[in-house]
């Protein structure tokens, strides 16, 4: 089946997600305008209009109401997802990196790059309080000997949050405390993503020194090693299967299997360039990427995929 | 009496005055006459005005009477005095000194200068007219404070006479004697001070040292002042503190001489003590001019305190100064001498002689030097003889090394005692005629009989030599012939050359059950050659080795050998774990080639001027077969020889013709070449001993295409075509044999000038000849398009004819018709593929057309092509493709991309016959890959139809086989997947437990909604839903 292509942006992908049903896939990227898109078809919906600057992050709630994205503007905004309108308005000093919802969808998490003297900062909020009333809670990550945040998520229950750092560091923040509980430096390379599977309780990080690294979402154990030639810049689990999907390099991305054995089985090729993210549908027969050529194209797998089932 | 007494002469007076003592001689002769007066005066003159009082002398009272009586009137005698020595053991000194030296306290002897004192008792009085003396009287004092000095202070001390005080007085006068003795109211030049017997209870030692003055005020208070007259000072004494508290008041000292009672180190164990002595010697070595320093052992206490020349011994064996030093030394005793009375000098003769037996005695046990005692009369008996008369030993008789001269005789009749004599004279018989046989002798077992063989000596070496060419080979009887050898050639024929490096069997990996072929990669930088099995499953490495080769590996036509290239030669490498079997040297070898038969191997350095350009050798033994130059004219180039397909010729263009060698001879066949005008080219056929040539075109004479048989020694041709207007011919043999086919250029026009012709309308056609046909039927097909390439199909009937120009095209297939149909060639199918080249399966059937990278196009396409159907089984692609190769087998093939053709991305991949593939792998910087060769099947022909007839019998096995082998592939490996994945398996139930756990939690955060099934829920609750997509909209015109 050959894929849909989806001419998002004018210029390259920074991040796509879909929404917990799968039906809609969001796209950012370093235009100003994220978009949002039937995953079945490849219509686009809409576009969220606002930002000022590249949208390096974006995040959809469990209900797909809300939608919030981090942009190099210094602005976080949360959007309504049926109207396109913007609900909150989160202004910060230097260009935001990462945000992401919270598993019940009302705690939003966003980090600010440290540019200009300023340290990098994170940041907790509740989305139902405005912004100008509530105090978010805030912990600087330059004062705790951290570099900056190159990417974040939620963890289990709303417990802890991981982030990805420049210097290939992976943290575990214990909400609570607001303190990091756990420091790993499994990569050379900044980590560039990092995503979970469906139950939240793996994690894969993708690198720049071309390995992507499967964890346990909770003790941060290593558990795999995925290596490539080419630097890896997004890196996703498949709930169907023990695969995993790794983007990145000049032209190609592979997909791997995860459980079994760090070798590598398939080869797609399409985009022109790297490919920037990726994003496994949550059935897990369809996969989109977003390349540096400004194109999400979404891949059905194959019949021959969805049997092949390696027995031993 | 006295009148005759006065009648002797002066001499005899003083002869008999040097047998007196002063006092005798006063007593007896003094103031008789004038005379005598004078003679004793000149006695004491001439004794160095020196009087000794000693035991000898009389008592005190005596001695006290006669000078109360006569001093007065002896005044003359008492003025030329100027040295005393008294030896007070039984005179009380004191009284002497102070009423006999001093009456009344004026000094009578007004020209003394040196008092020697000895073991007199300390009295007040003593001390008290001593340091008169020393302030204003003496320039020398000895004083020799021995045990008796103080005995009289010890008696009192004994009887407990003296209290406390008394003795203090004494013994503060004492004291402060001393330290006048070292101070500024001293005049002596000249001190020798003994106070090596230092009682305890005085302790002079410490007389000096301020600390112990506690008791006395006198002396706290005095000024330290210092002797700067003294100039020579020698102290025996215990303790080197004296010394140090004695150096500050005699800052003019020049010569020191020191002797220590017991051994330095003895005293001094004590360490403070040491320490303040090294200080002390310090401060002296910087102040005086010179001193010396005598460790004087198991000194006697009586001995005698004045052993000058001892002493003086000792000062120049201990000397440490420098050499003014010792001049200054060496005085210093001398004008010692000279100041010292004449008694004195008899007593120091008679002490020095008790030295001097003593000296020598001590310098014989040290000089226990060994001295040579040339006693020993067996002297120069170690000595070898040729040692001691060369000349004569070297005429000596020498053992022969050599036994040259000696000959072995084998295949000698064996005979027993009796017949070894007419043995002996039979032998002897034959070999007198070469020379005197000096010695023979025949070996004899245990049951006395010959052994069959014998020695014989002759008397030089070419006598020997000249028997063993003669009689080797000498037949005795019919039974008996001689095998001579030199005697001296024993241990050449015995060294049996080592046997050949066992490789095993090099045909071994023909054996491997499931034939699995092999291939070799060579990469480059780092210089890595990689042997790969190309197993079911996957390539398994074989054997890796960094610069097995220079620059680049050769298979042998069969695959035994891998050839790898070095600078010195050729190395052959072969066996199951590829160790070296065969060497070929040959200095710069580029390319080598193989005879097909594997049986020859020609290497070729073509370096110009090279004698031995071409090599051929044997590869079984190794050995060089023949070489031959370089030919300046003829094209170079890895088959400048070609090898007829038995190996039986192998031939060379030569200028004229044909050079054809033959493999017995290494020589032309017929002696001379095959003359040819103006020959093109030429090849043999791979299974006849036929080869095809043809002659270019040369002016008016056209061009010929020639088949020719060898037949014995002549080159008899079979079928042969004239052409005209040929550009260039290439002839082609089909692997079997069964065709030959040329592939013709001609033109219509020609143009230019001769040397560089231009050609245009060129048509292009094959010849074809049927070999197998009788009288060799030849068809002619005519091309149209410009040829890229052709292939004839290796065992079949088929030719594949790649036409066009860049990729535009077309691939047509011919089939060549055979039996009754020959002679014509019916194309079969044309393809339009963008494809270069077609490379036929070994055995047929099978073609892949490829496109290699071209500098228009990186190329890449493979297509597999079933020749049976022309169908095409599938395209593949490998960009940037430099070559493809089929295994020997036909099963696989692989097409692979090397340094030469792309920058990166050096890999080869392996596919099946059909164009699936099996395996990848890049290589950075790949060079070369080459399958290994096989040697050519063994069955037959009606045997591979059987097996092809059978082919439904042997499937199911195989695949059982293949299966077997797919699934137990590496069950090592696999095992550990199943590990891996058993693990992960854990892991994932791990977590489905913690999901459930957790699972209220979740959808307390998510309102109650439990998302974990929503998404099942929808998936199969959801109906099918029409959703319209507006896609097109069309104006329509509306029409009722």
């Amino acid at each position: 089946m050959k894929p849909i292509l989806l001419q998002a942006h004018e210029r390259s992908l920074t991040k796509i997600c879909y929404n917990r049903e799968g039906d809609l896939l969001f796209s950012a990227g370093k235009d100003k305008f994220p978009s949002v898109w039937y995953s079945i078809n490849g219509e686009r919906l809409g576009s969220y209009n606002g930002h000022n600057g590249a949208v390096w992050s974006i995040d959809v709630n469990w209900n797909s109401t809300a939608f919030v994205s981090a942009s190099g503007d210094s602005t976080v905004r949360v959007w309504d997802v049926q109207t396109g309108r913007e609900r909150n308005l989160y202004q910060l000093d230097t260009p935001c990196r990462c945000c992401a919802f919270s598993y019940d969808g009302n705690m939003i998490l966003y980090t600010n790059d440290d540019v200009m003297g300023k340290p990098c900062e994170m940041y907790l909020t509740d989305i139902r309080i405005r912004p100008n009333e509530g105090s978010s809670v805030r912990i600087n990550i330059t004062q705790k000997g951290l570099r900056k945040v190159t990417s974040s998520l939620w963890g289990t229950l709303d417990e802890f949050i991981v982030t990805g750092h420049d210097n290939g560091e992976l943290v575990q923040w214990d909400i609570k405390a607001m303190d990091d509980v756990r420091r790993e430096k499994p990569h050379q390379g900044q980590i560039i993503d990092l995503q979970t599977n469906k139950d939240l309780t793996f994690l894969i990080s993708s690198s720049k020194d071309c390995t992507a690294k499967l964890f346990d979402i909770e003790t941060l154990e290593h558990l795999k090693t995925y290596t490539t030639e080419r630097p890896i810049n997004s890196a996703a689990i498949s709930p169907l299967k023990d695969h995993v999907i790794l983007g990145g390099g000049q032209e190609a991305i592979e997909v791997t299997q995860t459980a079994v054995r760090t070798e590598e089985f398939a080869r797609v090729k399409g985009h022109f360039g790297p490919i920037n993210t990726i994003a496994i549908h949550p059935d897990g027969k369809s996969y989109a990427s977003g390349g540096e050529d400004g194109l999400v194209r979404i891949h059905y797998f194959d019949k021959d995929y969805l049997d092949y089932d390696v027995v031993y | 009496m006295i009148n005759k007494l006065e009648n002797l002469p002066n001499e005899i007076f003083l002869m008999i005055y040097s047998h007196m003592t002063l006092f005798e001689i006063i007593e007896s002769f003094c103031l008789l006459n004038k005379r005598l007066n004078n003679i004793i005066y000149f006695k004491f003159l001439m004794n160095k005005n020196g009087i000794v009082i000693n035991k000898r002398c009389l008592s005190f009272n005596k001695c006290h009477s006669i000078i109360t009586s006569k001093i007065n009137d002896l005044s003359f005698i008492l003025n030329c005095i100027q040295s005393i020595y008294i030896d007070g053991i039984y005179v009380n000194c004191s009284d002497i000194i102070s009423e006999w030296i001093f009456h009344s306290k004026i000094l009578r002897f007004i020209n003394l200068k040196k008092v020697i004192l000895r073991k007199c008792y300390l009295t007040e009085n003593l001390i008290e007219n001593l340091s008169l003396l020393i302030e204003y009287q003496l320039t020398e004092l000895v004083l020799t404070f021995d045990n008796d000095v103080f005995k009289s202070y010890q008696c009192q001390r004994l009887l407990r006479i003296i209290r406390h005080k008394q003795r203090s007085n004494l013994m503060l006068m004492f004291e402060e004697f001393i330290r006048k003795l070292f101070s500024n109211k001293c005049h002596l030049t000249s001190l020798e001070l003994d106070i090596s017997n230092d009682d305890t209870c005085v302790n002079i030692h410490k007389f000096l040292s301020l600390s112990s003055n506690i008791n006395s005020d006198v002396i706290h208070n005095e000024i330290v002042t210092h002797c700067k007259s003294l100039r020579y000072l020698k102290i025996d004494l215990i303790d080197g503190s004296f010394l140090e508290n004695l150096i500050e008041h005699v800052p003019n000292l020049e010569i020191l001489s020191v002797q220590f009672k017991y051994t330095l180190m003895e005293k001094l164990s004590d360490e403070p003590q040491m320490k303040r002595f090294t200080s002390g010697i310090i401060s002296w070595y910087t102040k005086t001019f010179s001193y010396s320093i005598t460790k004087k052992t198991n000194i006697m206490p009586e001995q005698p305190f004045d052993n000058d020349s001892t002493g003086e011994q000792q000062q120049q064996q201990q000397q440490h100064a420098d050499q003014s030093n010792n001049e200054f030394d060496d005085n210093s005793p001398a004008n010692n001498n000279e100041q010292s009375g004449d008694e004195e000098e008899e007593e120091d003769d008679d002490d020095d002689d008790e030295n001097q037996t003593k000296g020598d005695e001590d310098e014989g046990k040290e000089e226990v030097e060994p001295t040579p005692d040339f006693s020993d009369e067996d002297y120069g008996a170690d000595f070898p003889d040729d040692v001691l008369c060369p000349e004569l030993m070297a005429e000596r008789p020498k053992e022969h090394e050599s036994l040259n001269n000696i000959i072995v005789v084998d295949n000698l009749p064996k005979v027993d005692q009796v017949k070894l004599e007419k043995l002996k004279a039979v032998i002897s018989k034959v070999y007198s005629k070469f020379g005197v046989c000096r010695n023979e002798y025949y070996p004899l077992d245990e049951e006395g009989k010959t052994k069959g063989y014998g020695f014989f000596e002759f008397q030089n070496e070419q006598m020997a030599i000249e028997a063993v060419k003669q009689t080797d080979g000498y037949r005795l009887d019919k039974n008996h012939t001689f095998s001579v050898n030199l005697m001296s050639d024993f241990d050449r024929l015995t060294q049996v050359p080592p046997e050949p490096i066992d490789t095993g069997n090099l045909f071994s990996w023909l054996a491997e059950p499931d034939a699995v072929d092999q291939f070799a990669v060579q990469s480059d930088d780092p210089k890595k050659t990689t042997i790969y099995s190309n197993a079911l499953s996957q390539p398994i490495v074989l054997e890796d080795r960094n610069k097995w080769t220079e620059n680049n590996f050769v298979w042998s036509p069969k695959g035994t050998y891998l050839a790898s290239f070095h600078e010195q030669g050729i190395a052959f490498w072969g066996g199951k774990e590829f160790r070296q079997v065969q060497r070929f040297a040959h200095r710069g070898v580029n390319y080598i080639d193989f005879s097909p038969g594997e049986r020859y191997l020609v290497t070729i350095s073509p370096r110009p001027n090279n004698p031995e350009a071409f090599i051929i050798w044997d590869i079984i033994t190794g050995q060089k077969k023949r070489s031959f130059p370089l030919d300046q004219h003829s094209s170079q180039g890895p088959s400048y020889f070609k090898w007829s397909f038995q190996d039986q010729y192998f031939a060379k263009q030569g200028p004229d013709g044909i050079y054809m060698y033959d493999r017995e001879s290494f020589q032309l066949v017929d002696k001379k070449p095959f003359k040819i005008p103006s020959l093109a080219d030429f090849q043999w056929s791979p299974t006849d001993n036929r080869l095809a040539y043809w002659t270019a075109e040369d002016g008016n004479v056209p061009a010929r295409l020639v088949l020719a048989e060898v037949n014995g020694v002549r080159l008899e041709e079979v079928r042969s075509k004239t052409l005209f207007n040929v550009i260039d011919c290439k002839l082609c043999w089909q692997k079997r044999g069964d065709y030959l086919v040329v592939k013709v250029d001609r033109y219509t026009k020609k143009s230019g000038e001769k040397n560089n012709p231009k050609y245009s309308g060129l048509i292009y056609n094959f010849e074809i000849f049927h070999m197998r046909e009788k009288n060799v039927p030849l068809d002619t097909l005519e091309v149209k398009e410009m040829i890229q390439s052709f292939a004839i199909e290796p065992v079949g009937h088929k030719l594949v004819v790649i036409t066009g120009e860049n990729l535009r095209t077309n691939v047509t297939f011919y089939k060549m018709g055979q039996g009754q149909k020959s002679g014509k060639i019916e194309p079969l199918k044309v393809m339009t593929q963008p494809v270069t080249t077609s490379i036929w399966a070994p055995n047929g059937q099978y073609v892949v057309l490829a496109a290699m990278k071209t500098g228009q196009s990186a190329g890449g396409q493979l297509i597999f092509v079933d020749a049976n159907d022309m169908s095409i089984m599938s395209k593949q692609e490998h960009p940037d493709l430099s070559d493809v190769e089929w295994d020997p087998t036909g099963r696989y093939v692989t097409s692979y991309v090397t340094l030469w053709n792309a920058k990166r991305d050096h890999s080869f991949k392996i596919w099946t016959f059909q164009g699936n593939l099996v395996f990848e792998k890049s290589v950075e910087r790949l060079v070369a890959f080459h399958w290994r060769p096989r040697p050519p099947s063994l069955l037959t022909e009606d045997m591979i139809r059987e097996v092809r007839r059978n082919r439904t019998v042997w499937t199911p096995k195989l695949d059982q086989r293949d299966r077997i082998l797919r699934t137990g592939e590496s069950a090592k490996q696999q095992e550990q997947r199943r590990k891996q994945l058993d693990e992960f398996q854990r892991l994932k139930e791990k977590n489905v437990k913690r999901l459930a756990i957790q699972k209220q939690q979740r959808a307390q955060l998510r309102g109650g909604v439990d998302t974990d099934s929503l998404f099942e829920q929808q998936a199969s609750n959801v109906g099918e839903e029409v959703v319209e997509f507006l896609i097109k909209t069309e104006e329509v015109e509306y029409k009722p």
